[in-house]
């Protein structure tokens, strides 16, 4: 039931994700038909990746829990170091920019600020794993 | 933990499983690295067949 609920979401995801994709082609037109099928089969490949590795993981697992309310803890704190970090990484980026030290455009500073938040969560997840427990 | 749990011959896999928590739980319960939420520590006493007194023991830590 669990897992019918999970598939019928992951559809209803990528069906949306898939018309916004297009819906921004035919809207704003400022994308062409060939940035279309490539974003289109990024995205593809990205959901791909993600299925496989959820059903590696599983295979592996049997029918072994995912997540429990440790993993739930840890995740929920290691977003919030996320935060904090990500938060701090702006006010340096934009201290440096006030400074004229450093000159990013503002796709660079979103691939900044994401890559922080995906290391920090990530690496503060595995360290808190290790731990055992947030105390 | 691990004393009530050896003496049904459970695995910590299959206590997991019973609980519904993945087995690095219990090894970290057993190991005194993990505090339970009450409704967890339930689940485990009902499964060993104890109280939640016999297997969890607070110390406060401000004293």
């Amino acid at each position: 039931m669990k897992l019918k609920r999970t598939l019928i979401l992951t559809w209803a995801i990528s069906l949306a994700v898939t018309g916004f994709i297009i819906m921004g082609y035919v809207w704003t037109k400022k994308m062409d038909a060939q940035s279309l099928i490539l974003t289109l089969a990024v995205y593809l490949l990205v959901l791909g990746a993600i299925v496989l590795t959820r059903r590696r993981r599983q295979s592996r697992g049997g029918n072994a829990v995912q997540k429990d309310e440790r993993t739930i803890r840890l995740a929920n704190r290691a977003a919030s170091y996320s935060w904090m970090i990500s938060i701090l990484a702006i006010s340096g980026l934009m201290y440096f920019e006030y400074l004229e030290l450093l000159r990013l455009s503002a796709e660079q500073v979103l691939l900044c600020v994401l890559l922080v938040m995906l290391a920090t969560f990530y690496g503060a997840r595995a360290v808190l794993a290790k731990k055992g427990d947030i105390d | 933990m691990r004393e009530f749990r050896t003496r049904l011959d459970l695995t910590q896999g299959a206590l997991a499983e019973a609980v519904g928590v993945r087995r690095e739980t219990i090894v970290f319960l057993e190991g005194g690295k993990y505090n339970p939420s009450l409704r967890l520590a339930h689940k485990i006493a009902e499964k060993l067949g104890a109280t939640v007194d016999e297997l969890f023991s607070f110390e406060d830590e401000q004293g």
